[in-house]
């Protein structure tokens, strides 16, 4: 049994002042082999995120945080000094905020470590609103994978098998 | 949570009482069970202190992922060992946030070494 949510008791989430710059590389996920999987994996992300956050938008109120958590590269790293804390994933998805932006997601800097964003699925959503259904999410979730193309190897996957 | 500790042994704990009132209204997560994990989660997650987190409802068994423990936790994407630093009530009485900082090692690593270790030496 799933425990019935306590409404009305959600988290604000903390925003630092500004978004990535255009060029920088972001992480947008380790994914297993499957790219149906990558992109169910990410709206159920999104999701779970709305059910418990929200960020304050200056001059609109609340907004829930349909969030998908990237990391930023950074500018110098190569992709296995990110990688290494996915390890366990075969392949990865990444793009850059211009590319993100450009396809209409705002990317939004979230929490206290400086190279983590939240690229925002759907956007305007009351926090008193239920829940999307997880067929309209995906379908904002596969805008976001086609942005990074085809997946690519973890180089810190181990052994190199990734299948 | 508050500001994130410097100190990664910190840990908040729960009572007895919380625990056995959440095992008695959360049954075993089905996605948990079948691949296997303590607790089904995304390893990418970062809460404002920079922790990861889940929901104790993806818990395959409640008293297996208290504050303290070490889990395997997982999702499609992977599996990861995390430790539990709290439970976060904040959102709901009956289904907290769960509070885990993930492990810079890899389950098959640790299984490597624990290995290693039990190997007496001729």
């Amino acid at each position: 049994m799933t425990p019935p949510p306590s409404p009305g008791r959600r988290k604000l989430r903390m925003l630092r002042p500004q978004g990535p710059p255009d060029d920088t590389a972001l992480l947008i996920r380790a994914t297993p082999a499957s790219i149906d999987e990558a992109t169910l994996d990410i709206a159920e992300d999104a999701l779970e995120s709305a059910a418990v956050y929200d960020f304050e938008r200056p001059g609109e109120g609340r907004v829930a945080l349909y969030g998908v958590s990237v990391f930023a590269r950074p500018r110098g790293a190569s992709p296995v000094e990110v990688l290494r804390r996915f390890a366990s994933s075969p392949y990865y998805l990444e793009a850059t905020a211009r590319a993100v932006r450009v396809a209409g997601f705002e990317v939004l800097p979230t929490g206290a470590n400086l190279d983590h964003f939240d690229v925002l699925l759907l956007d305007g959503r009351d926090p008193d609103d239920p829940l999307l259904p997880l067929t309209e999410v995906r379908v904002a979730a596969e805008r976001l994978v086609a942005v990074c193309g085809d997946p690519r190897p973890n180089p810190a996957y181990p052994g190199g098998s990734h299948g | 949570m508050a500001d994130r500790p410097a100190n990664p042994w910190y840990v908040r704990e729960v009572d007895d009482e919380t625990v056995e009132r959440l095992a008695a209204i959360i049954d075993p997560h089905p996605r948990a069970v079948e691949i296997g994990v303590d607790i089904v989660g995304d390893p990418h997650r970062e809460d404002d202190d920079g922790y990861n987190w889940t929901r104790l409802h993806y818990a395959r068994n409640v008293a297996d992922v208290t504050p303290g423990s070490v889990v395997v936790m997982g999702s499609r994407v992977g599996t990861y060992l995390a430790k539990v630093v709290a439970w976060d009530f904040e959102v709901s009485d009956g289904d907290p946030i769960v509070t885990l900082n993930l492990l810079p090692v890899t389950p098959d690593a640790v299984q490597r070494a624990l290995a290693r270790s039990r190997t007496t030496a001729a």
